[in-house]
């Protein structure tokens, strides 16, 4: 976990594959069921237990606004809010990307433009799901990461330091990031 | 060989192994706990 101006967030990616009730979120491997899904599910990149291990695993957001929690107790999932207070307190939506991402390219594919990770956010490439065919996409160059709000998330690439939001569809499938209440 | 006076080699050591604070370059601070979810996985 990481403090950043006077948030703490988690220094990793979710991984959890139940919510707070203990009710088990559905693992959808099959294309066709996460194209289609209309309830909270998550998924491993490419199926591999190793690239969920590593990079977390990636959420519809019927999962991350399902009203039974992911995040552990004294914990939520970040905010719109949250997000925007975190830019601004690392320069602007220009340069804070850059002070998030991992630096270096051992796991990020070159050039990790601007990166640092000044911030010890320490955000990967976990890459994506797309709600198209359940297609795998952007691993090496693209984190995406849901907020709670809206079927939107914030997004860090591997050719900019720039950090963006961007509207998707509910069962499009990112990672998700913790901050403490 | 003359001993190095104990407060002497504190001294040195303290000058060239100064205390980690944890801090990153930006002034922000490593929490000091971990966290972990329903399944036990613990988060940093």
């Amino acid at each position: 976990m990481i403090q950043i101006g006077n948030q703490v967030w988690m220094a990793e990616n979710l991984k959890v594959t139940h919510y707070i009730n203990g009710d088990p979120i559905l693992n959808t491997t099959s294309d066709t069921e996460w194209e289609d899904i209309n309830t909270g599910a998550f998924c491993c990149y490419n199926n591999s237990e190793n690239h969920g291990s590593t990079y977390g695993y990636l959420y519809n957001w019927f999962a991350v606004s399902d009203s039974r929690g992911l995040a552990p107790q004294g914990w939520h999932v970040s905010t719109e809010d949250d997000w925007e207070e975190l830019i601004v307190y690392l320069g602007g939506n220009d340069t804070a990307g850059g002070k998030l991402k991992e630096a270096g390219t051992s796991h990020w594919q070159s050039p990790n433009t601007g990166a640092t990770n000044e911030s010890g956010f320490s955000a990967l490439h976990a890459g994506c799901r797309i709600e198209t065919y359940g297609l795998y996409m952007y691993i090496g160059v693209g984190a995406l990461f849901w907020i709670y709000d809206d079927n939107d998330y914030y997004y860090l690439n591997n050719t900019s330091s720039q950090v963006r939001s961007r509207y998707a569809a509910k069962n499009f499938g990112g990672s998700v990031r913790c901050v403490k209440n | 060989m003359k001993k190095i006076p104990f407060f002497v080699a504190v001294l040195f050591f303290s000058c060239i192994f100064p205390a980690c604070d944890k801090k990153s370059p930006t002034g922000n601070n490593a929490a000091e706990t971990t966290v972990t979810d329903i399944d036990g996985n613990v988060y940093q």
